[in-house]
């Protein structure tokens, strides 16, 4: 009798394994991405997985970073004055690092940088 | 794409002779996943070594460090050969025990294996239906391995300034860099790719030990889709997929040497625990829960895991010569552990509440452990020892952060557990598998 329970208490574990282990979202993709895109909040922050929700930097805003990059050449420094909320250590911040990579992109607050790109204006200055 | 697959394939050939020069035993399913996931690990570890001794990176070079594991292995399978052929030589050496694997697939194996490539198939699209955007992307991962790549290698002066995590280890962002280099190219648009292949390693290793502990093709397979899900994972460019593939192979490897006696499968083990302390601090973490847990299953075996923490302190050496800052260690660490600890009560709510997904499948694993724990004590001790020592300090750490502790769960406490979840699952199929079937070991 003991071990007739023992057998049923592994089954229904090995069952609740198996279905609370499976990610139906993996077949899903293989017919539908429209899932994929849904909208992201602005800050980024999210404790699921991004790549579950769309990109949540406007196409502007990459626009905008990549013509940084054509504008500047690598070791000129860059100070990125980004208005809410892109301002600060945000998502953009990183972001533009990753793009702006063999540029020294400024710490949000620190002055001096060589080129200074304003952001939702779209302006890239060379101060004197 | 192309370069990626093309990249992960011309990676698993060295992986291959490296994994069968460690390990004569080993064949089939596992074989495939061990040369899959040794193969890219040697490779960006090579180049590594190319910026070590100020060699640019190219595909040249990436080309002779793959054929170097060809040469050796080439050299030392001649010299067992010569060996063999000299009468009387051949009963002097150790006889090699091949895994014992069913000799032909059943249909239904077939059939779960089918839907475990449909999963693999799902997670390459999900892996590379856009560009990386993940903050931890373009923060650390794929902001060292876009400047590296740009550099030609290794940029020191960049670890040296960087704000964010100088001291993680560098396995990540050169596992990303690998297919860059063969393309002469910069590529994040396809690189999950390899995410999804160190995954499918992963699978593949738990599938054949499944096969050969369970006797059975059909179990094998359906063991495997079990923990598939939790070893696809999600957080694609990060270190979680490397930590989380590298880890539990090395952990099922360790414990098949334990179980087993095999001390190849301890030694391939330790390397692939080796690669684990590269790919992220919890890998280097669970290194030594490892260690520990072969110390109290059979200490006399303990030395045997060698490889794991000589390859380990290649970089802890490194980052300590060059003085790169461990935030966690900054500062007064128990003082901050002191001070979270007296709100002891908010700690464990914040655990509960910002607990990782797959709730079910966790609840299951633990549940697991309780109802079959003297199963699990006399059976499979090294794997339940490492994993809840490596699950009590994954909660643990939140402790000594410098952050704002709430903040540091929620953010980090989703995604951590994931790194052990497929070994978890893994442990909880061999103990509930035998159970289910009747089949009681000798040991008990």
């Amino acid at each position: 009798m003991r071990h007739r329970l023992t057998q049923i208490a592994a089954a229904i574990l090995f069952a609740l394994l198996l279905v609370g282990g499976f990610r139906p979202m993996l077949l899903r993709v293989l017919f539908s991405r429209k899932f994929l895109q849904q909208p992201s909040s602005e800050v980024a922050m999210d404790t699921r997985p991004l790549r579950e929700k769309s990109d949540p930097t406007p196409p502007d805003m990459q626009a905008f970073l990549k013509r940084i990059r054509d504008e500047t050449k690598p070791g000129e420094s860059v100070g990125l004055v980004f208005q809410p909320p892109n301002e600060s250590f945000s998502y953009a911040y990183w972001r533009a690092n990753y793009i702006l990579t063999g540029r020294v992109v400024r710490v949000p607050g620190d002055e001096g940088a060589t080129v200074v790109a304003h952001w939702p204006e779209g302006k890239i200055e060379r101060p004197q | 794409m192309i370069a990626v697959l093309l990249t992960i394939l011309a990676s698993s050939i060295p992986g291959l002779a490296i994994t069968r020069t460690i390990d004569r035993e080993i064949r089939g399913y596992a074989l495939a996943g061990a040369s899959i996931l040794i193969g890219c690990g040697t490779m960006a570890l090579a180049l590594f070594f190319a910026s070590l001794v100020h060699i640019e990176w190219t595909r040249t070079v990436a080309v002779v460090a793959a054929l170097l594991p060809l040469l050796v292995f080439a050299r030392s399978s001649w010299a067992s050969a010569s060996q063999a052929a000299v009468g009387g030589l051949r009963s002097r050496r150790p006889r090699v025990q091949h895994m014992d694997l069913p000799s032909h697939t059943s249909r239904t194996a077939i059939a779960i294996d089918a839907l475990l490539l449909l999963l693999i198939i799902g997670h390459a699209i999900y892996a590379t239906w856009s560009p990386m955007y993940e903050w931890d992307y373009f923060g650390i991962w794929g902001l060292k391995a876009k400047v590296f790549f740009e550099s030609g290698g290794v940029n020191w002066r960049y670890l040296s300034n960087s704000l964010w995590h100088p001291d993680y280890p560098l396995l990540t962002p050169l596992l990303m860099d690998l297919p860059s280099v063969m393309r002469r190219a910069w590529d994040d648009r396809f690189v999950g790719l390899m995410y999804t292949a160190l995954a499918s390693g992963l699978i593949l290793i738990a599938r054949g030990h499944l096969e050969e502990e369970l006797k059975s093709d059909r179990l094998g397979a359906l063991g495997a889709l079990a923990i598939a899900c939790p070893a696809l994972n999600l957080w694609v460019g990060l270190g979680e997929g490397p930590v989380a593939a590298y880890g539990c192979a090395g952990l099922l490897f360790v414990r098949r040497g334990v179980v087993r006696s095999s001390n190849p499968s301890i030694y391939l083990g330790a390397v692939l625990l080796g690669f684990a302390a590269w790919s992220k601090n919890e890998g280097l973490a669970l290194t030594g829960m490892a260690i520990i847990a072969v110390v109290v299953t059979s200490w006399r075996r303990a030395w045997r895991l060698w490889p794991a923490p000589a390859i380990a302190a290649i970089w802890i050496i490194t980052r300590t010569l060059r003085h790169y800052r461990t935030d966690f260690t900054e500062g007064d660490v128990m003082a901050r552990v002191m001070t979270h600890l007296r709100s002891f009560g908010f700690f464990i709510r914040a655990l509960v509440i910002y607990a990782p997904d797959l709730r079910i499948f966790w609840i299951a694993c633990f549940l697991t452990l309780i109802v079959f724990a003297r199963r699990a004590w006399m059976r499979e001790r090294f794997l339940t020892v490492a994993l809840l020592l490596q699950a009590f300090l994954m909660a643990a750490q939140a402790l000594a952060t410098q952050a704002d502790i709430r903040a540091h769960i929620q953010y980090a406490w989703n995604r951590l557990p994931h790194q052990i979840a497929p070994a978890f699952g893994f442990l909880a199929v061999v103990l509930l598998m035998p159970a289910m079937l009747a089949h009681r070991p000798k040991s008990e």
